[in-house]
C-alpha cells in the first residue's frame, strides 16, 4: 500500500512543487488565495479488526474496565499471534484461567504489545 | 511511759494552733514526735489520744459558737461567722497534719469506725454552729448577691464563705455535694431566675429590643463570672444557673428579638448581629431561626443581584463569576464577623449558595434527551464557569492584561464556585472541549498554568477518569512535538520538499484521551491543494508507528492562507480547513460569482456545517469589510437568507481597518467560535451529557444493588445521590426512569409484596 503511493507520490510532488513556488511567490489575479500554512490534524486508533475489547468491552483507545476505576495505570493492548486485540490487563486474567484467544480458541501466544 | 507526761507537753502546741497563735518550727516538729511516742508506746495511747484531740476541738468549736451567738443583727452575724470560720477552716487542713498516724490507725482497725481529725473537726462546727444558723447565713448571703446584682459594691469573700461552708460541712461519703446542692446553689439559681425575671419585662418595654440586648448580653457575662465566684463549679448541676439566666434574660423575650435578626442582617449591623449571636447561641433553639434569616438572606440577596445584572452577566462569563464572587465574599464576610464563623451558620450559607449558583430561574439550561423531552432545567453556571476558565488560560485579552499570580487566584477562586456546582460533569465536559479547542490551535496563554489546572481538579475531587482524560491530552501534545519535528525532518530529508515541510504542521493525537470523535467526525471533500498532502503525511505515520489507523478530523484543522485582492491588498487569513475549502473554490474564479448550491457541490460539506462556514466569511462579528459578498440584500444577514441560489463572490476591496484607516496589509483570524464543537450543536452535546447520565445511574444503581442485594427507594435514591454527587444531582425522574428500565431487562425487580422494596437479580 505505501510503496505504490510513493512511487505514484514522486512525480505528483513535483507537479506540486512548480506549482508550489509560484504559489507561494503571490497571489495571482486569478489565483487569489494561496496556502500559506495547513495545520493538518488526524487522530489515531490501533488498526484491528475490532476496535472493542471482548473482554471488558471497552474501546481498545480507552483504559479497560478496571483501570478506568483504579486510577494512576499504564493500560495498554496485547495483540496476538492469532491478530486478535484485547487490553493487556484483561488479557491478563483471561489467560489464568485459558491459555486460548477468547475471539479464535487458538492458542494464545503474545505478538506485539503497544508499549 | 505515761500518757499524760507526753501530752502535758503536747498540749499547749495543740491549743496554740487551735487559736492559730505562733507555733515555733521547732514546737511544730516536737507535736509530730509527741504524738509518735504515744500512738506507738503508750497502751491504748491512740484511742486515748483521740479522746482528748477530740474534746480540745470541741472546747475550741464551744468558743466560737459562744462568740458568734452574741451577734445580733444578720448581717454582723455574716461578718462575725466567716472570721471564725475562715480561721477555723484554715485549721483544718494543718491541725490533722502531726495526728496522721491515728488517721492511718483508723483504716487498720476497721472493726470500729472513726472519723479522720478533719472530718471530726468540720463535724463538730457543723454541728455546734452552723447546722443551727445556717438557714439565715444562707438568706444573707443571697441578700449579698442580690445587692451586687443591684450594683453595689458587697464583700465578695463572705458569699464565698458560706459557699464553702456549705461544700466543705456535709461531707457524707458518695454524696458530698448534696446538701449544698438541695439549698445553697437550689436557691443562688431560684433568685437569679425570679430576680431577672421580675425585670426584665419591664426593662424591654422601656429600652427597647436594641438597648435590650445590650443590657442582656452584658448582665450574662456578669452571671457567667458570678458563677465562676459564687458556686462550686465541680457541681453538675451548677450549669442550671446560666439555663436559668438565658431563660430569663433571653428565652422569654426571644421571639422579640429574633424578629430583629431578618432586619439587622439586611442593614448589615455586624455589631448589634453579633450580640443577638452570643445572645441566641445560648438559648436552645433560637439558633434555628437565625440559620433560617441566613439562609433566606443569601438566597434573596444572591439572586436579586443576578436578576438586576441578568443581561451583561448571561454574555459576559467574567462577570458572572464575579458577581457571584462577591457575593460570596460578602456572606463569608457577615458570617464572620456577625456569628464568628459559627460552624452551624457556615452550613446554612453553603447551602443557600449553593441554591444561588444552581438556580436555574435566571440563567438555565434546558436538557433535552434523545427523544426531544425536557430531561432537566439546570443552572448554566457550570457552562460559565468553564466559559471563564477558558478566558483565563487562552490568549485573549484578559488574560493578556492579567499578571501570572492573577490568574492562578482567579482560576482558584472557579474552584471555589465549582465546589458549590452541582452539575459538575457539565463542566467538565466544557472544559474539556475548551481545552482541546486551546490545544489544537494552540492558543494557551501558558501550559504550566494548564497542567495546574488539571491538577487542582483532581485535588478539589473532580471525578478521576475525567480528569486523566484531561492529562492524557497534555501528555500527547507532548508527544506530538517531537512527532511533528521529526515530521518535518523527514519532508526536508527526502526529494526537495522543503516547502512542504515549511506549510505542514502534523498533530496526530491518540483518539483515547480526544475522544474518537467517530460521531463528531465530518465528511467533505477536502481542496486538492490540502488532498494532495494526506498520502505524504500518511507514509510518515505508518513508518514510525506500525499497526495504528489514522482518521482525520478536518472539522479540528485549521491554517493560514494569503488572499491577494483585485485592489492590491495583501492579507493573511488565519481560516478554518472548511474555510479554506469554500474559498479555494473562487481560485481561477476571481471575479465569479459562485451560488450556495455549486459551493455545495464542490466541498460536499453538510448543509449546517456550510452555512456556518459561508456565514463567517460573508458576516464576521466586528469586521467592517468582509472577505466574501453574497447577493442577500439585508443588513444582518443569518443562514436563513441564504438559498441554494445565492450567489457568493469575492470582495476585492477588502480592507482592514487600523486607527480609522484602511490597512492594505495585515493579518486577520476567521476561527473565531467555529471551531468550539459545543457550540454548533448544543443540543447534541446535552443529548450525550444526558445519555451518560442515564449510564451512570443504572451503573451506581446496580453498584448499590449487588451489595445490598435488596433494599427501598428512599435508601437507593440516597446511596445514589452520595455515589453520583461528584459528577451531577440526580433528579427523581431520571432515577425512575432507570430504575424501571432495569426492571425491563431484569436486572432488578420489586418486591411482590412492596413496591417500594427492590431485590437484585445476579
Amino acid at each position: 500500500m505505501s510503496t505504490p503511493s510513493n512511487s505514484a507520490g514522486s512525480p505528483m510532488q513535483e507537479d506540486n512543487g512548480s506549482v508550489q513556488k509560484q504559489k507561494n511567490a503571490n497571489p495571482t489575479e486569478n489565483r487569489p488565495f494561496v496556502l500559506k500554512k495547513w495545520n493538518a490534524l488526524a487522530i489515531w486508533a490501533w488498526d484491528v479488526e475490532c476496535d472493542t475489547c471482548a473482554i471488558c468491552r471497552v474501546h481498545l483507545m480507552e483504559e479497560c474496565l478496571r483501570c478506568q476505576s483504579e486510577p494512576n495505570s499504564d493500560c495498554c493492548v496485547v495483540w496476538g499471534d492469532c491478530n486478535h486485540s484485547f487490553h493487556h490487563c484483561c488479557m491478563t486474567q483471561w489467560i489464568r484461567q485459558n491459555n486460548r484467544c477468547p475471539l479464535c480458541q487458538k492458542d494464545w501466544v503474545v505478538s506485539r504489545t503497544s508499549k | 511511759m505515761l500518757f499524760d507526761d507526753e501530752w502535758v507537753k503536747a498540749e499547749p502546741i495543740v491549743n496554740a494552733l487551735l487559736h492559730q497563735k505562733s507555733v515555733t518550727p521547732a514546737e511544730w516538729q516536737d507535736l509530730f514526735f509527741y504524738v509518735y511516742k504515744i500512738t506507738s508506746w503508750v497502751e491504748d495511747g491512740p484511742q486515748r489520744l483521740r479522746d482528748i484531740l477530740t474534746r480540745e476541738i470541741n472546747g475550741y468549736v464551744q468558743e466560737a459558737s459562744e462568740k458568734i451567738r452574741k451577734l445580733k443583727s444578720d448581717e454582723s452575724l455574716l461578718n462575725g461567722y466567716i472570721k471564725e470560720w475562715n480561721r477555723f477552716y484554715r485549721q483544718s487542713s494543718i491541725l490533722p497534719l502531726p495526728f496522721k498516724k491515728l488517721d492511718d490507725n483508723r483504716v487498720k482497725s476497721s472493726e470500729q469506725h472513726f472519723e479522720p481529725i478533719r472530718v471530726v473537726m468540720l463535724d463538730k462546727w457543723n454541728e455546734v454552729i452552723f447546722s443551727k444558723i445556717s438557714d439565715s447565713l444562707l438568706i444573707e448571703a443571697l441578700r449579698l448577691v442580690k445587692e451586687e446584682r443591684d450594683g453595689n459594691i458587697v464583700n465578695a469573700d463572705n458569699v464565698i464563705g458560706i459557699r464553702e461552708s456549705f461544700v466543705g460541712l456535709n461531707n457524707q461519703f458518695g454524696e458530698e455535694l448534696l446538701v449544698y446542692q438541695k439549698t445553697f446553689e437550689k436557691q443562688f439559681i431560684e433568685q437569679t431566675s425570679e430576680y431577672y425575671s421580675k425585670i426584665c419585662g419591664k426593662l424591654l418595654s422601656e429600652l427597647g429590643v436594641l438597648e435590650y440586648m445590650v443590657y442582656a448580653d452584658k448582665k450574662l457575662d456578669e452571671e457567667q463570672q458570678r458563677a465562676q465566684k459564687y458556686l462550686e463549679m465541680s457541681s453538675p448541676s451548677s450549669i442550671r444557673h446560666m439555663e436559668a439566666a438565658v431563660i430569663a434574660l433571653v428565652e422569654n423575650f426571644e421571639d422579640t428579638i429574633l424578629a430583629e435578626c431578618s432586619r439587622l442582617i439586611a442593614e448589615r449591623d455586624v455589631e448589634r448581629l453579633q450580640r443577638l449571636y452570643r445572645l441566641i447561641r445560648r438559648t436552645r433553639t433560637g439558633i434555628d431561626t437565625v440559620l433560617k434569616c441566613i439562609d433566606a438572606h443569601i438566597r434573596t440577596e444572591g439572586l436579586n443581584d443576578m436578576k438586576n445584572n441578568a443581561d451583561s452577566l448571561a454574555t459576559d462569563p467574567e462577570k458572572y463569576v464575579q458577581q457571584l464572587l462577591i457575593m460570596f465574599d460578602k456572606f463569608s464576610a457577615l458570617v464572620r464577623e456577625g456569628f464568628c464563623d459559627d460552624a452551624r451558620l457556615l452550613t446554612a450559607r453553603d447551602k443557600a449558595f449553593r441554591a444561588v449558583v444552581n438556580d436555574s430561574s435566571i440563567f438555565k439550561t434546558e436538557m433535552m434527551n434523545k427523544k426531544g423531552r425536557s430531561f432537566a432545567v439546570e443552572s448554566k453556571c457550570a457552562e460559565l464557569l468553564a466559559n471563564y476558565c477558558d478566558l483565563l488560560l487562552r490568549k485573549t485579552q484578559l488574560s493578556k492584561k492579567l499578571t501570572s499570580e492573577e490568574i492562578d487566584e482567579k482560576l482558584n477562586q472557579v474552584l471555589l464556585v465549582l465546589k458549590y456546582v452541582e452539575n459538575k460533569d457539565v463542566f467538565m465536559r466544557f472544559h474539556r472541549a475548551h481545552l482541546s479547542r486551546r490545544l489544537i490551535l494552540e492558543m494557551s496563554a501558558d501550559q504550566e498554568k494548564e497542567e495546574m489546572m488539571v491538577t487542582k481538579l483532581r485535588e478539589c475531587g473532580m471525578p478521576s477518569d475525567a480528569v486523566n482524560k484531561l492529562s492524557r491530552m497534555l501528555q500527547d501534545i507532548e508527544l506530538n512535538k517531537d512527532m511533528n519535528a521529526s515530521f518535518k525532518k523527514a519532508l526536508t530529508g527526502t526529494n526537495n520538499n522543503k516547502s512542504v515541510a515549511d506549510s505542514i504542521n502534523l498533530k496526530v493525537l491518540n483518539g483515547g484521551a480526544w475522544g474518537r470523535g467517530g460521531s463528531e467526525k465530518i465528511r467533505f471533500s477536502l481542496p486538492r491543494e490540502l488532498e494532495d498532502f494526506v498520502p505524504e503525511m500518511e507514509a510518515f505515520y505508518k513508518k514510525q508507528h506500525n499497526g495504528r489507523k489514522l482518521c482525520w478530523m478536518h472539522h479540528w484543522s485549521s491554517g493560514t492562507m494569503v488572499f491577494g485582492t483585485g485592489s492590491g491588498g495583501r492579507f493573511d487569513l488565519e481560516i478554518t480547513t472548511f474555510q479554506m475549502a469554500v474559498l479555494f473554490c473562487f481560485n481561477d474564479r476571481a471575479n465569479d460569482k459562485i451560488s450556495l448550491e455549486t459551493l455545495r457541490l464542490a466541498t460536499e460539506l453538510p448543509d449546517a456545517e456550510l452555512m456556518r462556514t459561508l456565514l463567517s466569511l460573508v458576516a464576521y462579528p466586528k469586521m467592517r469589510s468582509q472577505i466574501l459578498l453574497c447577493d442577500v440584500p439585508s443588513q444582518n444577514i443569518t443562514f436563513r437568507d441564504f438559498t441554494d441560489s445565492t450567489n457568493f463572490y469575492i470582495n476585492h476591496n477588502f480592507h482592514l481597518i487600523k486607527n480609522g484607516k484602511p490597512q492594505q496589509r495585515g493579518k486577520v483570524n476567521l476561527i473565531g467560535r467555529l471551531q468550539l464543537s459545543l457550540e454548533a450543536n448544543a443540543e447534541k452535546e446535552h443529548e450525550s451529557i444526558v445519555a451518560l447520565r442515564e449510564y451512570r445511574v443504572q451503573e451506581g444503581i446496580v453498584k448499590i444493588l449487588k451489595t445490598r442485594k435488596t433494599t427501598t427507594l428512599a435508601q437507593l435514591t440516597m446511596e445514589l445521590v452520595e455515589i453520583l454527587k461528584p459528577l451531577f444531582i440526580p433528579n427523581r425522574k431520571i432515577i425512575k426512569e432507570q430504575i424501571d428500565w432495569l426492571i425491563e431487562n431484569q436486572y432488578m425487580e420489586r418486591r411482590p409484596d412492596d413496591i417500594n422494596t427492590f431485590v437484585y437479580l445476579a
